[in-house]
């Protein structure tokens, strides 16, 4: 991060890296203390989500890929798994970012919640290709539905969060590259 | 506008996703994950510790009720007992067996891990709800291999399926995608222990002319040289039978507790044998 002559933060790339790893850490060591009707709440999920949604598909793509390498590093499939299905869902869900998100408050939950089962799917579908078992109807109603339904309970406390970072970085794009 | 200049950048990085799956599939991501986990594993093992001591805090407020400490207390007793009733049961077929077969010797009655056990601490857990693993503070660097079982004093938890040079990922026998053969103690039928979404588990493929008990413990069979015979992994608490099907299933409720799991024993003697895909 550095300081720029507004008064506000421009974030990096590093910055992002970061704080991606941080909450990839986060996921796998507290959540799994956090969990409610068996499930543990996604929060790079709603992390690229809200990033996505204040800043728009660009930043949201990149967040949704480096977040998902992070999470792929700790987690036992592929390499790429997770960054494959947080790049998707967070370039649709940064396509609204202007006109939906400042004009409804309910909507951005909804997004959360599709968001998390569009996730999922694509996760559960990439593994199956790769050849992995797959019970899709037992997964969907014990573990799918209640993550998503979970992630939108979190989301009014993450979401507050993220908009504090997003004012505190200014409107910017991620910075690139390093200013002499 | 603003759509299609993404799609460069989106084209780009979804391409190196899907590199990166190659890559792995084909067991050339090796290497870079080593290279990244490496400083971030102590970190990883610190904040642990933190979000464990957070964990038993919020426990603490959730324990309130002097009955659910007492009923805790009571199911691990129950469950000790059980585990030594398994033990003596075993020791028992056992002597019946040396009996029966006087030609025939084994060195030990139960498998001995204890002369080569590594301890490891449950560090991590995945992220994802859709997929049972656990990251160990122990690699190659430990003398950790692919493959090696991993238990608890309760029982069988799973194998490793990921080593790096401190860490090792454990893929939980609750995981969708495990199967262990397994051997039913009292009949001695066989069959194929799977994880089922819920993180419960389903012995599948055992035959109908099988008498399968609620109560019923089920054991390692060491078929298939995956797992060493007679690891304890839990009790059958349902049974489907169903005479239109050739075989029966039997829910069962695992001895370990996977959702508190601190300290593992990984077996370092024991050389499984991994069929070709």
């Amino acid at each position: 991060m550095k300081w720029p002559n507004k008064g506000v933060i421009h974030i990096n790339i590093y910055a992002s890296i970061l704080l991606l790893i941080s909450v990839a850490l986060i996921q796998s060591t507290v959540m799994p203390h956090l969990t409610l009707w068996g499930v543990k709440p996604d929060l790079m999920l709603l992390v690229v989500i809200s990033w996505s949604l204040l800043r728009g598909a660009r930043e949201g793509i990149v967040w949704g890929f480096i977040g998902g390498l992070c999470l792929d590093l700790f987690s036992g499939v592929p390499l790429g798994l997770s960054a494959l299905a947080l790049l998707i869902v967070s370039f649709f869900s940064g396509l609204g970012e202007a006109t939906v998100f400042r004009t409804h408050v309910i909507l951005p939950l909804a997004t959360v919640f599709f968001a998390s089962l569009i996730y999922d799917f694509i996760f559960l579908l990439v593994l199956r290709t790769l050849g992995w078992p797959v019970v899709w109807l037992d997964s969907f109603i014990r573990l799918v539905l209640p993550a998503s339904l979970l992630n939108v309970l979190l989301a009014p406390l993450v979401y507050p969060t993220i908009r504090w970072l997003h004012r505190k970085t200014g409107r910017e794009e991620i910075d690139w590259q390093r200013k002499v | 506008m603003k759509r299609l200049k993404n799609r460069p950048l989106l084209f780009v990085l979804l391409s190196l996703t899907i590199v990166g799956l190659v890559l792995h599939e084909t067991g050339n991501t090796q290497a870079v994950e080593n290279l990244i986990l490496r400083p971030v594993t102590p970190v990883q093992n610190h904040l642990s510790g933190l979000a464990r001591d957070f964990g038993d805090l919020v426990q603490t407020f959730r324990d309130l009720r002097e009955l659910r400490r007492r009923n805790e207390e009571l199911q691990s007793l129950a469950d000790s007992l059980m585990i030594e009733n398994v033990h003596l049961k075993e020791l028992e077929s056992e002597n019946e067996n040396l009996r029966q077969l006087l030609q025939f010797t084994e060195a030990n009655p139960t498998y001995s891990y204890r002369a080569a056990e590594i301890v490891g601490h449950v560090i991590g857990q995945d992220p994802s709800n859709l997929l049972r693993y656990i990251i160990i503070d122990m690699g190659t660097s430990d003398g950790v291999t692919q493959g090696m079982p991993v238990v608890t004093d309760r029982g069988l938890v799973g194998r490793i399926v990921e080593v790096s040079s401190r860490s090792s990922k454990v893929l939980l026998i609750t995981d969708v995608s495990s199967s262990v053969n397994a051997i039913i103690q009292s009949s001695r039928a066989t069959g194929i222990l799977e994880g089922k979404a819920d993180g419960g588990l389903v012995m599948k493929y055992i035959p109908q002319t099988v008498t399968v008990n609620v109560g019923d413990i089920i054991l390692t069979s060491g078929l298939g040289a995956t797992f060493p015979k007679r690891l304890v992994i839990g009790q059958v608490t349902a049974v489907h039978k169903r005479d239109i099907e050739l075989f029966q299933q039997a829910e069962i409720k695992p001895t370990v507790d996977f959702d508190r799991l601190e300290i593992v024993l990984i077996i370092t003697n024991f050389e499984p044998i991994e069929m070709a895909q």
